[in-house]
């Protein structure tokens, strides 16, 4: 009876909730348990009868119950909206549910009788893993449909713009690429002219250092020249030079001869004409000497 | 400036002197020429007042010349000329206002004792450094270029530069 009773309430408030937009349940609640279950059950007593441990309203109820004894499928709310919205079906619980589950998986197109709007395990299950599930409707229903068809196209924009944005993506990555391609090319033309310059650099500075020798060989060349020059002119200088002990004396006699003729000026001149004078008469000596001796000799 | 050539010349006829090579002196000077020799015969005069004067240490008075004569007859060239001839021809010719042929009556003489003179003289007086007598014309020439372009007005300052203790 217990368990009858838990099944009727399952039912009626399960089918009331599927067929919400159809059919609401009899007011009287069935006649029999709908899940065909087997056992015993009677007529609903009511909603004034007795609530018990586990029954839907009570705690533990979605997932303690079973169905059947036999059952060893937890019955779960979603197990119990399937079965409750396909009063023709399997059994809730069975193993007939789970065979035409399995159908269905496997592509079959099973239909539950008497119901026009067919729906799907994978309906049931997107509906019941949905977390907001309390807030769209049961599949099976128009509704349903409805809003598996307007979630349809916003998961076509959804995938539409995630399209464009794959595609806006993919030009990124290809402009990325040609961007990186471009300066991977620019870092290999600069490498080269890096090498270029350092290959130039190298010669110019093997050039600096042989003009520099050059200069530094000129230098020594022309410090040569200069000490060369420096000798001759030391040299010219050294023979320029007067014995400046022996000299004094000699200008000293100048001055005292100077002072007792009137000038050194004088003195000076006097010397000079009398040694020109005395060469000039030496020519004449001398030369008609030699001129006449070598002639005769001749 | 004295021309090299001249100089030439002059070293020549400067070393048959010294040597005695009469002959050869005879020959340099007779291919030299009149005008050249007018430059050479220049040149010995001033050579030997320089070395009588820078031996005397002062302008030389007689007693100086006197005694560079006789130092000069008696050097290692043992030439034909004496002290007395060196005599005349340094106070008179070279230091005085005569004639070399005026003072000396034979012409042979007047022309070789003014060039045995210079060579005595740069024989006996060469320079203490050891130098030969080549050196000591180096030096003398110098002196010589260097007092052909020192005008008269110029003596003072030299004077100044030399004589200043």
């Amino acid at each position: 009876m217990a368990e009858f009773l838990v099944h009727e309430r399952f039912r009626i408030e399960w089918v009331s909730l599927a067929t919400a937009s159809t059919s609401p349940a009899p007011s009287g609640g069935w006649d029999e348990c709908p899940c065909r279950c087997g056992c015993d059950a009677g007529p609903s007593s009511g909603p004034d009868r007795p609530r018990e441990s586990g029954e839907p309203g009570s705690a533990g109820w979605d997932v303690t119950h079973r169905f059947h004894p036999d059952d060893y499928i937890p019955y779960t709310r979603r197990q119990a909206f399937d079965a409750a919205s396909n009063p023709g079906g399997p059994e809730l619980g069975s193993r007939g549910w789970l065979a035409l589950w399995e159908r269905r998986a496997a592509g079959e197109d099973v239909h539950i009788p008497g119901r026009s709007i067919p729906f799907t395990q994978a309906d049931v299950r997107e509906w019941a893993d949905n977390p907001d599930r309390d807030r769209i409707p049961p599949p099976g229903t128009p509704a349903w449909e409805a809003w598996k068809a307007d979630r349809a196209g916003k998961l076509g924009d959804e995938l539409a713009q995630a399209k464009a944005e794959l595609a806006e993506s993919k030009a990124e990555r290809s402009k990325l690429v040609d961007t990186v391609s471009w300066q991977a090319d620019k870092i290999a033309r600069q490498d080269e002219k890096i090498e270029k310059l350092e290959s130039d650099n190298d010669r110019l500075k093997a050039r600096v250092a042989g003009l520099e020798k050059t200069a530094e060989s000129q230098r020594r060349h022309a410090a040569d020249g200069a000490e060369q020059e420096g000798k001759a002119d030391e040299l010219k200088r050294g023979r320029r030079h007067l014995p400046t002990g022996k000299a004094t004396g000699v200008l000293t006699a100048a001055v005292e001869a100077g002072n007792a003729i009137g000038t050194t000026s004088h003195v000076l001149t006097s010397g000079e004409g009398s040694i020109i004078s005395a060469g000039a008469a030496m020519v004449a000596a001398t030369y008609l000497w030699a001129k006449s001796k070598w002639e005769k000799k001749a | 400036m004295i021309d090299p050539k001249t100089d030439d010349t002059f070293r020549q006829i400067t070393e048959h002197a010294i040597r005695n090579r009469v002959d050869d002196m005879a020959r340099v000077i007779a291919e030299a020429g009149e005008k050249a020799y007018g430059q050479i015969a220049g040149l010995v005069v001033q050579a030997s007042a320089y070395i009588a004067i820078d031996a005397s240490e002062r302008w030389p008075n007689d007693a100086d010349l006197r005694e560079v004569a006789r130092i000069a007859s008696e050097s290692k060239a043992s030439l034909p000329v004496t002290a007395d001839e060196i005599h005349a021809y340094l106070s008179r010719v070279v230091f005085g206002t005569d004639r070399v042929d005026s003072v000396f009556g034979d012409a042979e003489k007047a022309a070789l004792v003014p060039l045995y003179t210079l060579a005595n003289l740069l024989v006996a007086f060469k320079p203490p450094q050891g130098k030969g007598w080549n050196d000591w014309l180096d030096v003398i020439e110098s002196a010589i270029e260097t007092a052909d372009v020192v005008p008269g007005t110029a003596a003072p300052m030299v004077m100044n530069r030399y004589l200043k203790k």
